[in-house]
């Protein structure tokens, strides 16, 4: 399922950025820090659709890093047990041809450092090929 | 104090509507919508370029079932006259196009709880704007 969701991220920022510049910097690096990640908690981030708040950017005793807790809001996809989704063939044991549609159910699910692993059905009524 | 044991969280399960605590009450979009999103960037920043988002524009322009986003918004009108619908539901309803009320429950478990003779005529909707998007 596809979601959109308000989510927030910590960038720390070396005091050689801190000036005119800053906040382009501090964007693009949420853009590149955020984008194409994955986590089991909430599922792949696919694009940041708007930043809410970049953080006001409290320095760091210590290292002179400055910290912004920044939100924003971003298209987010995540398999659940349970959903009946549509998905295109890749790769082929048996009977199967690559590229057909199906229409699966998801038995399960397992979370990795970087990818979520769906395992699905097409053994149901009105689960199989789509054309 | 009890010393009863509690379940560290409760397993996520979309066929009851448990999509664990991040996700239970966000807003879903459906895979119509997210197209749009995606082919309609703001012009200041260039789309991302990522395995993931690469291979989601490819998804979704292969299955989004409507091509304006006017066509979204109305199958979220007639699905939003249901009331006890959730917005899990409308989303697989509206990305999954189910044709008979019997489908759709086999499809979507959690739509039991919506009587053949309601959820027909919404389907049968659907169905009909499915046709006649232009």
């Amino acid at each position: 399922m596809f979601f959109i969701k308000e989510l927030s991220h910590t960038i720390l920022l070396h005091p050689s950025y801190f000036g005119p510049r800053m906040l382009n910097f501090l964007e693009s690096k949420l853009y590149s820090d955020v984008e194409g990640t994955c986590s089991g908690e909430f599922g792949y981030i696919i694009a940041v659709v708007s930043i809410l708040d970049i953080g006001k950017g409290m320095v760091l005793p210590g290292s002179g890093q400055a910290e912004f807790v920044t939100r924003y809001r971003a298209i987010v996809f995540k398999p659940f047990k349970g959903q009946v989704v549509d998905g295109v063939v890749n790769n082929v044991t048996k009977i199967i041809e690559k590229n057909t549609r199906v229409r699966l159910k998801i038995v399960g699910t397992r979370v990795d450092a970087t990818e979520i692993f769906a395992i699905g059905t097409i053994k149901e009524d009105h689960l199989g090929v789509i054309d | 104090m009890s010393l009863r044991h509690r379940p560290a969280h409760e397993e996520e399960d979309a066929s009851t509507l448990r999509l664990g605590p991040e996700f239970n009450n966000a807003g879903c979009l459906l895979i119509s919508e997210v197209r749009y999103l995606l082919e309609h960037r703001p012009s200041e920043k260039a789309a991302p370029d990522t395995t993931v988002y690469k291979k989601t524009l490819e998804y979704v322009k292969t299955f989004a079932k409507f091509d304006k986003p006017e066509a979204a918004a109305a199958i979220r009108e007639t699905l939003r006259r249901e009331s006890a619908l959730t917005q899990f539901e409308i989303a697989q309803i509206a990305n999954l196009c189910p044709v008979t009320a019997e489908e759709a429950k086999s499809i979507v478990p959690s739509l039991v709880k919506i009587d053949d003779d309601r959820l027909q005529p919404l389907l049968d909707e659907i169905q009909t704007m499915r046709k006649f998007q232009s």
